[in-house]
């Protein structure tokens, strides 16, 4: 049933209709990691563990021990809750190479390239909570080691910025490749992904710079890479969600197409056999 | 089935408007997003100069402003000759196109030569970001400025490449005029950055 040319999942997913009922609610339901993901990090990071603004770069060893004893608790559960959290990017970075296998077909290569990236995407997120964890783990110990490990957090959420760039650059490859008539992203989100993947790049000046706008809590530093990466983000959840509804519709119109010439020929028993949000 | 796939996108396809926008609107995207960027750059080093404007004059004193006046005239030529040769491209006058892009190249090539000149005097001299704030932004600002001129240098290599085709498809035409606008764009925050660091008092 599929159409070669238009990529859609009609005839990939199972034939039995209740297997196919719960793929197309898994896809969506990986899809929608997404913003369950952004609101609980947030909700984790800002109430909870006081991470966002993050502690300043130029802070004293003991201003900054001081900022771990003050909130060991919410630290801890912060932390704990925002590698949880993190952890559901991985679902909805899953779709976004599922969905770019579908435009590149077999010989498929921005796919994994964008799943790898992710892959180390979510895994520093998780090596860096647990930095920042070790940090608050003994609030008594030398706070220049309490520094460091906080220091290390810090500059990799600034500066891992190379694979980050790689998945919107290939989104973006992606975007331009898709030849169909509606392509998940439009030319004007491929531009943006090139955007984001520049923009980002900004962060590496962080470990030039203990104060002001290039330091990992400034606005070149911290603010626009994380707005950024939010937004351009949640507009590709849009855009899979766009995508996913026009292909529910593609197959609505199949399902009326094969199910016309039945009502030529048993007109009486037609109505019951088309399906329902077909019309 | 090829039938209802186009008529299920008439259905969510979207209207097209016939106002001639340069290049594609996507390459407007970027280009916006780009300046936006610069825009909060330029009003964070204003901020930052309002803190300390003693610091900010003196430091100023040291910048040859001869560089940035040469490099100003360069950058404009170059976009004259730019949009000229999209002008000449639409009036198929195809032949001048290469030279006036090649002509663009080499005014970027000689910025970029001065600059990195520039930058030497100031180190030799001691001057380097972390001398103080001004020095900082200064050296910041004209590198970031100076990635995105060697970026349209090699924007400028590919319009040279269309130039020299005999005849450049609709699509080809849209990536020459998205490119002349990138270069205008480098053009233009040159034109903001070297008043707010070398004249702004």
């Amino acid at each position: 049933m599929r159409d070669a040319t238009d990529g859609s999942t009609i005839g990939f997913w199972d034939d039995n209709p209740q297997a196919a009922l719960f793929q197309k609610r898994l896809w969506k339901a990986c899809i929608y990691c997404w913003p369950v993901c952004l609101i609980t990090f947030l909700i984790f990071f800002l109430p909870i563990a006081g991470f966002i603004p993050p502690p300043k770069e130029n802070w004293s060893a003991d201003r900054l021990a001081e900022f771990y004893s003050d909130n060991l608790t919410g630290i801890r559960i912060g932390l704990i809750g925002s590698m949880f959290a993190s952890a559901l990017m991985l679902p909805f970075f899953t779709v976004i190479s599922a969905e770019m296998k579908k435009i590149e077909g077999r010989m498929s290569l921005l796919a994994p390239i964008q799943f790898g990236a992710a892959m180390i995407l979510v895994a520093f997120f998780q090596i860096i909570a647990l930095f920042w964890l070790v940090s608050s783990l003994r609030p008594g110990r030398d706070p220049e080691v309490i520094r460091a490990f906080n220091d290390y957090g810090w500059l990799v959420w600034t500066i891992l910025i190379p694979t980050y760039s790689l998945q919107f650059i290939c989104m973006a490859v992606a975007g331009f490749m898709d030849r169909r008539p509606e392509p998940i992203w439009p030319r004007w989100a491929s531009y943006v992904n090139i955007w984001v993947a520049i923009t980002g790049a900004g962060g590496v000046l962080a470990v030039f710079f203990h104060s002001g706008p290039f330091s990992w809590n400034g606005i070149m530093g911290y603010w626009i890479p994380v707005i950024a990466f939010a937004a351009g983000m949640s507009m590709t959840a849009v855009l899979l969600l766009r995508r996913m509804r026009y292909e529910e519709g593609l197959e609505a119109a199949t399902a009326e197409e094969s199910a016309t010439p039945a009502v030529a020929r048993r007109s009486s028993a037609a109505p019951t056999q088309v399906p329902a949000g077909a019309s | 089935m090829s039938t209802i796939t186009r008529a299920a996108d008439e259905k969510v396809g979207r209207p097209k408007t016939e106002q001639h926008v340069p290049g594609e609107v996507g390459t407007w995207v970027f280009i916006f997003g780009d300046m936006t960027i610069f825009a909060i750059l330029f009003v964070t080093y204003l901020y930052y100069r309002a803190d300390d404007p003693k610091l900010f004059d003196a430091s100023q004193k040291h910048l040859d402003q001869t560089y940035g006046a040469v490099n100003t005239l360069l950058l404009l030529l170059s976009s004259l000759l730019v949009a000229t040769a999209v002008r000449a491209v639409r009036a198929r006058k195809v032949q001048i196109v290469p030279w006036l892009i090649a002509g663009a190249f080499s005014c970027g090539l000689a910025f970029s030569g001065l600059k990195i000149a520039e930058w030497h005097e100031k180190v030799s001299h001691g001057l380097k970001p972390a001398t103080n704030d001004f020095y900082m932004y200064y050296f910041v600002l004209t590198g970031l400025h100076w990635f995105h001129l060697i970026i349209g240098l090699f924007v400028l290599s590919f319009l040279f490449y269309l130039a020299r085709k005999p005849e450049m498809s609709k699509r080809q035409f849209g990536f020459f005029e998205g490119g002349a606008c990138f270069w205008h764009m480098v053009d233009l925050l040159w034109i903001v950055l070297f008043p707010l660091l070398y004249l702004v008092k």
